[in-house]
């Protein structure tokens, strides 16, 4: 231990003369700083793990010379343990009786333990030990600390104790009184943050199952075609947005969809999630576009639950070397046909938007898309997207697209990735989908 | 594998991109690795002296905009599967966390560090280009890596590297910087508060090697021009935009498409950066941040016919439009 540790240690947690004012003044602060500290550094961290090897790094060395960290879950005790000069050693153990160990005593009362471990035969020391530290491979990493005073703490949450924090110094050290009431303030407020770190990943895990499904999908390999795709949510910190995109089929007949639910953020991707599994149902009973967004629109009514979205679908098909488009859109924005002579043209489907009026007629626009050609589905949140003093507007879309690269779709949709992102600088935006599809039979 | 193959490699992977073509990219790194090639190696090789003649070529204006950005993208979509290649399932533990700084689009120099350090044995969870703060702050907090690596090639993203640092920091996490917009000796790391500075890509291995476990929250900056930094960041579009009128009035022209190519185009799309690197410079206190970028925008400028002593007259404008900010206007005095 370097003088500077070993100084704090004993600063922390050494005995003060009642008379020594000074002394005593000094410790309190030391210990007010500690305990300021340890929230500070614990809470920053809202990971499970991390955040119990920060408690051990907190107080090893500068309070104890080792310490251990257990964590009751599902029937086992999950051990974690640090001695000084050396890396976090983990180990998982049953769970204690609460009447056979002193781990188990202080959980279930709640109360803290101070033992003395003293001299005796090695193996009596580990019998002894065995009782606040229960897997073997962690009371190796204790072997060079002998005799030990050994304070066990229990660590309670929400009224129920979780685990317990043991921590051990070379006897003679010791923790006195007031050592011991400083620890178990330290070990509360700690237990506080670790229970908030665990019930945290309990619901991130609970949220990443549930997203999993509701995250745009990893695009397919489509034969004879390219395909890329950009998405940005406007909820950064949620990841999920309401804007959607999925392209599904086989061989050579495929359907495209791009889409924004009303709204923001989780609850406008379950929605997303829906109108996504229905566009895929309804590809199924007939693959014209104007069918799917007319059974969709039905679907959605039918809920009835207020809620609206626009789509343009798209069924991709193969006509020797050219792809044929067959488009329908429901109040959203036409998608671009980007030609390899650099011509910008837009497939011109209008129609209703899905969810507000029974019985709505959609009408299938076709397309030719001609070897290298790329067609460009995307919201409107490239088109809103805010500037320092305009938004991105279709003027400042056909210049990128019309200047930018023309013979790689990842190329293309990269380029308006980039343009968007220069163009919104650090202003908040909506959700943005981009699904680009290009031809990629050899151009003649 | 000799040097020979790596060159001829480069310059067919360089004609390549000339043509903005992936696919013949990528059959070119598929051949080198099915020679036995390394994923890092083709980076460092094949990749990054074909990025960095790119960037040659536009700035030179031997290349369009259209041509840089396709190659751009056809090499960081060749960057892409090369860096999943370098995956290393087997390795267990807190990872790394790669990232470049936000609204940086050039994965390259990410790329590497995530070899570097899988080929070292560490586990790395690597986001490339382009990732917001959030991104990066929700990433930290599901993985509870051991450090977050982040880098940055632009003078102008210093002021988005700070605020990176400062979210990352108050999780406890440690972070290493590297890349093109630090100096050699990591003083400018050191100011914004990095944990670590790695120089090279090889050097991220020693540096997460030798990083603490946990790192309290960056104290906050206090240099002089620190403040001014912030407020520079913030008002960098409206000041670049002022500076862009004063500048297209003092050289009218007679062609309505003269704003769209040419001198007025590279000024119109850089100044902003030039503005990012005044705040560059506050925030790292480091002057010569501003300097590089004025002598790159002055390359820029000469090669498209831009009138002589455009760059002195910018640098001018941009003193007078920071007059009411002391240590911005002593930074552009001196350059």
């Amino acid at each position: 231990m370097s003088s500077t540790a070993r100084e704090t240690a004993d600063d922390l947690l050494a005995p003060v003369e009642s008379t020594d004012v000074e002394a005593r003044l000094r410790q309190s602060s030391r210990r007010a700083m500690f305990l300021a500290q340890a929230a500070r550094r614990v809470g920053g961290s809202m990971h499970a793990e991390r955040a119990v090897d920060l408690v051990l790094e907190l107080l090893v060395p500068e309070a104890v010379d080792w310490a251990q960290l257990v964590v009751l879950e599902g029937g086992v005790l999950n051990c974690h343990a640090l001695l000084r000069g050396h890396d976090v050693q983990r180990a998982s153990v049953p769970a204690p009786r609460a009447g056979t160990s002193t781990l188990g005593r202080v959980m279930a009362r709640g109360l803290a333990d101070l033992s003395l471990v003293s001299m005796g035969s090695e193996d009596d020391v580990d019998g002894a030990l065995a009782s606040a530290v229960p897997a073997p491979e962690l009371r190796q990493s204790l072997a060079g600390i002998r005799p030990i005073d050994l304070l066990v703490i229990p660590l309670a949450a929400r009224g129920r104790s979780f685990g317990a924090l043991t921590l051990a110094r070379h006897a003679g050290s010791g923790f006195d009184q007031e050592a011991v009431s400083f620890l178990e303030e330290l070990a509360g407020s700690v237990a506080v943050t670790l229970d908030a770190t665990r019930t945290l990943a309990d619901s991130r895990r609970v949220a990443s199952v549930l997203s999993r499904d509701l995250a745009p999908p990893n695009l397919p390999t489509m034969p004879g075609a390219q395909l890329a795709a950009y998405y940005r949510v406007a909820f950064e910190h949620e990841a999920l947005g309401g804007d959607f995109y999925d392209i599904h089929g086989g061989e050579d007949d495929w359907t495209a969809v791009v889409g924004d639910v009303c709204g923001k953020g989780v609850e406008a991707a379950v929605l997303t999630g829906r109108v996504r599994q229905a566009v895929r149902t309804a590809a199924l009973v007939d693959r014209s576009p104007a069918s799917i967004l007319r059974l969709v629109n039905n679907v959605m009514v039918a809920e009835g639950d207020g809620t609206f979205v626009t789509a343009v679908c798209a069924r991709v098909r193969r006509a020797g070397d050219d792809l044929r488009l067959d488009v329908a859109a429901a109040g959203h924005p036409e998608p671009y046909v980007l030609r390899t002579t650099g011509e910008l043209e837009r497939v011109s489907a209008g129609g209703t938007v899905l969810g507000l009026f029974d019985d709505t007629e959609y009408a299938d626009v076709s397309v030719p898309l001609y070897a290298g050609d790329t067609v460009l589905f995307f919201t409107d949140g490239v088109l809103e997207a805010p500037g320092f003093e305009e938004r991105f507007g279709e003027d400042r879309l056909h210049q990128v697209l019309q200047s930018g690269p023309r013979n790689d779709v990842a190329a293309v949709v990269e380029t308006v990735a980039m343009a968007l992102s220069d163009h919104l600088g650090d202003r908040a935006h909506d959700d943005i989908a981009i699904l680009g599809v290009q031809n990629s039979a050899p151009t003649p | 594998m000799n040097a020979g193959v790596g060159e001829r490699s480069a310059a067919d992977y360089l004609d390549a991109l000339s043509r903005g073509d992936r696919r013949a990219a990528q059959a070119v790194v598929e051949r080198l690795r099915l020679e036995g090639m390394s994923p890092l190696d083709v980076m460092t090789q094949v990749i990054a002296p074909a990025q960095y003649r790119v960037g040659e070529l536009w700035a030179d204006d031997s290349w369009s905009v259209a041509q840089e950005h396709a190659a751009t993208a056809v090499s960081e979509s060749v960057l892409a599967v090369l860096t999943a290649d370098t995956e290393a399932p087997g390795l267990s533990g807190a990872p790394v966390v790669v990232s470049c700084v936000e609204q940086e689009w050039h994965a390259l120099p990410a790329g590497l560090v995530a070899a570097h350090l899988r080929a070292a044995g560490i586990p790395v969870s690597y986001l490339g280009a382009n990732s917001s703060a959030d991104q990066l702050v929700r990433h930290v907090h599901e993985l509870g890596p051991r450090a977050v690596a982040l880098s940055c090639s632009l003078g102008a993203s210093l002021p988005r590297v700070r605020r990176q640092i400062e979210a990352v920091r108050a999780t406890g996490t440690p972070v290493i910087v590297g890349g093109s917009a630090f100096d050699p000796a990591g003083r400018r790391a050191a100011t914004l508060g990095a944990t670590a500075y790695a120089a090279t890509g090889a050097l991220a291995v020693p540096a997460v090697q030798g990083l603490p476990r946990a790192v309290p929250p960056a104290d906050p900056l206090v240099h002089p021009g620190a403040d001014e930094a912030v407020i520079v960041q913030a008002e960098r579009e409206a000041i670049a935009a002022n500076i862009r009128r004063r500048v297209f009035a003092a050289h009218p022209s007679d062609d309505p498409d003269a704003e769209t190519s040419g001198w007025r185009k590279a000024l119109t799309d850089h100044l902003p950066h030039l503005v990012g690197a005044v705040a560059g410079a506050l925030v790292a206190d480091d002057a010569t941040v501003l300097d590089d970028a004025v002598t790159w925008l002055d390359h820029v400028l000469s090669h498209r016919a831009a009138p002589s002593g455009l760059t002195d007259e910018l640098v001018q404008v941009l003193a007078a439009e920071l007059r009411e900010h002391p240590v911005a206007a002593r930074l552009l005095t001196r350059a």
